[in-house]
């Protein structure tokens, strides 16, 4: 196991290293001057040539690639364009927490609201309570998410003209759960929650019907098991094998996962962090983001391995 | 079954309930309160909400900010001078100020007991200081131009010398500095109250550095308030500075929030979470019908600029054709609505010196255009430069941000009356507002890579000079339309109008340096330097318990407004 571990983290290593050399050169080869699109309309060209110089674009494209890497190398991200001299690193720092608090409280929603779904669907598979189900889940599923969250922001103002004063933007204080923060927290989690369950339900729905039609839970039922402990014992343990996978790869996108949520609520993470960075140009920024997200994607799918082990003895390493 | 009838009895009568406000709150037109000064809210109360659209300050460091002329900025710093709502500038720390007869030596004066927000005496040197700190490369500053007409401006922000104290920044005594210009400028108070002049204090940046603005609550500005936190997620919150030289707020907090975008923010200001916001277009209708609405005309337009080194456009004729086949009431009215106003001015309305007589191109008065008189323009121009006919006309394109839909729509209609009105074709190109801006920039001089484009621009300052010499100047970085850098026959007319400019820019006499200002403009208007679409205004909805809060013409408040502000009861 360990050296299975090892093995992923220097391929780790190698991923990060590639996604950093196409952001690079993605971000080079751009048809735009950060420094001028900084300076907008207070252009001149002496401060140009000047910042040109401070931000080292004045540099030939393989100079300016390796004195990233060094910085990288020592965890320094570079300086932001906007806002200016504020170090990327600072930016992110700040970010991180509120969006992880974001994906893991909408993530805890999305699969205690898909898998009992899903579940119950299965069972009732093919009864008007799966077709409801299921039609409320593909609804939810096909709904834009930015449609989703700002219909939320209509139920909010419907609730405050109605004399339930909630807040219709904002996050209140990262981690903190006072009933002020629980306010601002509550509408942004749910549409993260409504947004992601129909998958999980849908999936949980499909896992489950084929695990119910293999041989060894007729043979259960032939055994004279209770069907409580048939389902759960037997057919749910092997049918949230394939969740696992999914929920590793989501567990990469939790710090960039809810672009248009961030936005429209008016969440400082890191996500709205990157939306505003790649309007603005901001390079520095926009790079420190897509390593990020390539870091949080392969530990994921890390993770989903290492959870897939310990589910299924019988995969191995190898 | 009682209980559970009652309860949909309950239910039916919470919906009805809801319904009936929320009713009465989209509902009809609502009167302002005509009372004058009604009483304010206790202490505890006076807490002002505002959003920070977006996100977080650009930078809350005065030096580096692009949007110095308001709060929190002139509220948490101080300068020399200040602007008042009406665009006049007044001293602020200064006490008094004169000016040399050559006009290039400004001398000032401090008032007696100035301090910093942590008590910490505020001098001569500390002014001297900050303004020298905005020029210096290791400040980065991008805004520092506002500053260029001091002496050796170039020198210091090159690095060729150290510093301008002692050069261009002599400091007499605690209490009396003097500023030397490179040449005469009767913009240059005007340019100086602008925040790369605000004093800061040296203490904290030696301190803390480049973070130092993250350290506002132990000191480091001069106005009426200081900051009490600062989060890069969450926003700033003032409170009043007990140490400044004027007026005590009525206001015991400020909370600038970071929050999201406008349409985000309108609803939020609806629920209550904010004091005021900008109105967006899409509620504008709805919200002008609803107390606490404000619409003031912002020292700010939108014009199509036109680049006289690209043929067709280095015929004047033609250029006339373009703006007089544009009827801007109709196409303004329709798409952007009647909150802003058609012009023809480069000069706008709010800025001293607006001339109510100018007229538009080829003598033409109102935002109608002319059309036949168009056509007939057109007709001679293809004459004066050698088309034989319309097929002839080199290809011409206009360029616009494609982020801003209402200026993406105004093109798209423009474009549409100049084909019907004069049979030409443009080529519509959309680009994204920061690739426009480079593109700008990249025109100077240049026959390319812009031919028209549809543009913007919001005073710094309120003065003609940054309307009329910052754009069509000799030389300037802003002189995108290559005015008087051409080769048309107009070019030496239009290096005398460079020239009158100049010699307005540094006259002493205002009613001559307006006078100067007026004629260049309208000779400027004559040739089409740039056509104006319209003068912006700024839209906001405030909660009508908000007293005496009213954003002016430059998009902010004076910092005196502030004595004033406070939410009633």
């Amino acid at each position: 196991m360990m050296q299975f571990l090892i093995k992923r983290l220097i391929g780790l290593l190698f991923i990060v290293l590639g996604v950093t050399f196409i952001t690079f050169m993605l971000g080079y080869f751009a048809p735009s001057d950060p420094i001028k699109e900084m300076m907008g309309e207070h252009f001149d060209y002496q401060t140009w040539q000047q910042l040109r110089h401070v931000y080292g674009f004045d540099l030939p494209w393989y100079q300016q690639y390796f004195n990233f890497l060094t910085r990288l190398a020592r965890f320094d991200l570079g300086t932001s364009f906007h806002p200016q001299q504020r170090a990327v690193w600072d930016i992110i720092k700040d970010g991180v927490p509120i969006s992880v608090e974001l994906a893991f409280w909408g993530t805890i929603v999305t699969l205690l609201l898909g898998v009992p779904v899903g579940i119950w669907s299965a069972l009732k598979a093919n009864t008007w309570v799966d077709t409801l189900n299921m039609s409320a889940a593909l609804t939810l599923y096909a709904l834009p998410v930015f449609i989703l969250a700002v219909f939320v922001q209509i139920l909010i103002l419907w609730l405050n003209n109605a004399g339930i004063s909630w807040p219709v933007i904002g996050w209140g204080t990262p981690w903190q759960y006072s009933w002020s923060d629980i306010q601002y927290k509550l509408a942004p989690i749910l549409t993260y929650g409504a947004a992601g369950y129909a998958y999980y339900a849908r999936l949980t729905r499909t896992t489950l019907l084929e695990v119910l039609r293999q041989d060894y839970i007729r043979t259960a039922r032939a055994k004279g098991l209770r069907e409580r402990v048939v389902i759960y014992r037997h057919a749910l343990r092997n049918a949230i094998i394939p969740l696992i996978t999914v929920i590793g790869l989501l567990l990469g996108l939790l710090v960039t996962g809810s672009f248009f949520i961030e936005t429209i609520f008016g969440i400082p993470g890191v996500a709205r962090i990157t939306v505003n960075s790649v309007f603005e140009r901001n390079y520095p920024v926009i790079q420190a983001t897509t390593i990020l997200i390539a870091i949080g994607v392969v530990l994921g799918n890390l993770i989903a391995d290492v959870l897939y082990l310990l589910v299924d003895p019988r995969i191995k390493t190898e | 079954m009682q209980p559970k009838k009652k309860l949909r009895l309950a239910s039916l009568l919470s919906i009805l309930c809801a319904l009936s406000l929320f009713i009465a709150a989209c509902g009809g037109a609502s009167t302002p309160s005509t009372q004058k000064n009604p009483a304010a809210a206790p202490a505890d109360k006076q807490i002002l909400h505002i959003p920070l659209e977006g996100g977080d300050f650009d930078s809350l460091d005065p030096a580096l900010t692009s949007g110095g002329l308001g709060d929190p900025y002139n509220i948490i710093f101080n300068g020399l001078v200040t602007t008042q709502d009406d665009g006049s500038i007044i001293d602020q720390l200064a006490a008094s100020h004169s000016v040399s007869s050559d006009g290039l030596t400004y001398t000032f004066t401090l008032r007696p007991n100035l301090k910093f927000s942590d008590g910490t005496p505020l001098t001569a040197s500390d002014v001297a200081y900050s303004i020298n700190r905005t020029l210096l490369p290791a400040t980065q500053s991008d805004v520092r131009v506002y500053l260029s007409l001091l002496k050796d401006f170039d020198k210091v922000t090159s690095g060729t010398i150290p510093t301008l104290i002692g050069d261009s920044l002599i400091v007499k005594d605690d209490k009396t500095i003097s500023i030397v210009l490179s040449k005469p400028a009767a913009y240059f108070l005007g340019a100086l109250s602008y925040s790369t002049s605000f004093v800061v204090e040296k203490k904290l940046i030696d301190k803390y550095g480049n973070t130092w603005t993250d350290h506002l609550e132990e000191g480091g500005g001069c106005g009426p308030f200081k900051v009490k936190s600062y989060s890069h997620t969450t926003g700033l919150v003032l409170v009043p500075n007990p140490y400044y030289f004027g007026f005590q707020p009525k206001l015991t907090e400020i909370q600038y929030i970071i929050a999201a975008d406008r349409d985000s923010n309108y609803k939020a200001f609806q629920v209550g979470q904010f004091d005021l916001a900008p109105v967006p277009p899409s509620q504008d209708e709805v919200a002008a019908t609803k107390p606490g609405y404000q619409v003031v005309p912002a020292l700010a337009s939108r014009f199509i600029g036109l680049n006289y080194l690209s043929k067709p456009l280095d015929n004047i004729k033609i250029r006339q054709a373009f703006a007089l086949a544009i009827n801007k009431d109709l196409i303004i009215n329709h798409i952007i609505g009647k909150f802003v106003t058609p012009s023809n001015h480069i000069v706008p309305k709010g800025i001293p010196g607006y001339n109510p007589n100018l007229t538009g191109p080829a003598g033409v008065r109102g935002t109608t255009g002319d059309q036949a008189k168009a056509k007939q323009l057109l007709q001679q121009g293809l004459q004066e430069a050698g088309y034989s006919s319309l097929s002839q006309l080199p290809s011409i394109s206009i360029t616009y941000s494609i982020d801003y839909k209402a200026g993406a729509d105004t093109i798209s209609a423009i474009a549409n009356e100049w084909k019907q009105v004069l049979g030409i074709s443009v080529k519509l190109i959309g680009v994204h507002g920061t690739d426009l801006i480079k593109q700008e920039a990249d025109t100077v001089g240049h026959s390319g890579p812009l031919q028209m484009w549809y543009g913007n621009w919001g005073a710094d300052y309120p003065d003609p000079q940054d309307w009329l010499t910052l754009f069509f100047g000799k030389g300037t970085d802003h002189n995108t339309f290559n005015y008087g850098q051409n080769n048309s026959s107009d070019a030496a007319q239009q290096q005398a109008v460079q020239a009158e400019m100049a010699q307005a820019d540094g006259e002493s006499d205002n009613a001559t340096r307006i006078k100067l200002y007026n004629d260049a403009e309208q000779k400027i208007v004559n040739d089409v330097g740039w056509i104006t679409t319209y003068q912006s205004s700024y839209v906001y909805s405030v909660n009508p318990k908000l007293q005496n809060w009213r954003i002016n013409s430059l998009g902010a408040l004076a910092t005196e407004d502030w004595a004033n502000i406070y939410l009633a009861q």
